[in-house]
């Protein structure tokens, strides 16, 4: 292996706090993602070789992440982890108001929905990925993703209660946290 | 806080995470039939609408909290790892 070229050292900098915050929203542990961000850069700088130059780079270090924390979350089935004490201690304020909503309470909210739906907002939504690019990130079908991203907005609509409907008391989110299984884990 | 093993507080209690898992794959219905009921479900999710209004809420919402975790500074750990690599690398 005969190194990086400048240029694509450059680019896999510039794309670490992107998967610090990736990691972040599928795990919900900061701890937990930096060592999956970690482990993705180890494995890139392995795999370098592979990568095709001028394809995207960033996409290319997510499937790397997702792949390294899917295998994972396979692995630790039914184990308990410390997703519970992360989310827990978010969740001193509750968001019984959306204006009052900061970014944490949002994080923890997402936090409750399914995990393959979650990849798929956040890829879409935040990272500005097209549906066809995170198919391939994914590995599924560029429906799939459509339509986990809609499940997604309208799992996150309830969850936040913007639909109005019905009983959500301001302490739903809370509930919703400590419910168990609540951290998106895989049964 | 010692709840989060503890049984759902109501009857109303969100089944979450559950619907659309991996819990899939291991034929795992009953957990998908409870929440199907409880919450509309994915099928009815999946075909639900939401407003421009909410979504647009949402768009901005999920973009302005991820973006705050991006902003963060990366820890120093990061550095020292790429150190390494390169060290290992000029030994090779």
């Amino acid at each position: 292996m005969t190194g990086l070229s400048p240029t694509l050292r450059n680019e896999l900098l510039a794309a670490i706090p992107n998967l610090r915050a990736f990691a972040m929203s599928l795990c919900g542990n900061p701890t937990r993602a930096d060592d999956l961000a970690q482990e993705t850069l180890m494995k890139a700088w392995d795999k370098i070789g592979s990568f095709e130059a001028g394809t995207n780079l960033k996409a290319w270090l997510f499937t790397i992440l997702r792949n390294v924390y899917f295998s994972e979350l396979r692995k630790r089935k039914r184990e308990v982890d410390d997703a519970d004490g992360h989310l827990l201690a978010g969740l001193a304020v509750h968001p019984e108001q959306l204006g009052h909503m900061d970014a944490a309470d949002f994080m923890i909210a997402l936090q409750q929905i399914p995990i393959d739906q979650r990849e798929a907002l956040i890829l879409v939504g935040a990272e500005g990925f097209s549906y066809e690019e995170v198919a391939a990130i994914s590995g599924v079908a560029v429906g799939t993703i459509k339509s986990r991203v809609n499940r997604a907005r309208v799992r996150l609509t309830e969850i936040l209660g913007l639909d109005g409907a019905g009983d959500f008391g301001p302490d739903r989110l809370s509930q919703a946290a400590i419910a168990p299984g609540a951290a998106g884990r895989p049964e | 806080m010692t709840t989060k093993s503890g049984p759902p507080k109501g009857t109303d209690q969100p089944v979450v995470a559950d619907a659309g898992s991996p819990a899939l794959e291991n034929g795992d219905s009953k957990a998908v039939m409870q929440t199907d009921k409880d919450n509309g479900g994915p099928e009815r999710a999946g075909n639900a609408v939401i407003g421009a209004d909410i979504q647009g809420y949402l768009g901005r919402k999920l973009k302005a909290s991820y973006d705050e975790i991006v902003r963060q500074p990366v820890p120093d750990t990061f550095r020292q790892l790429l150190e390494e690599l390169e060290r290992r690398e000029k030994k090779e």
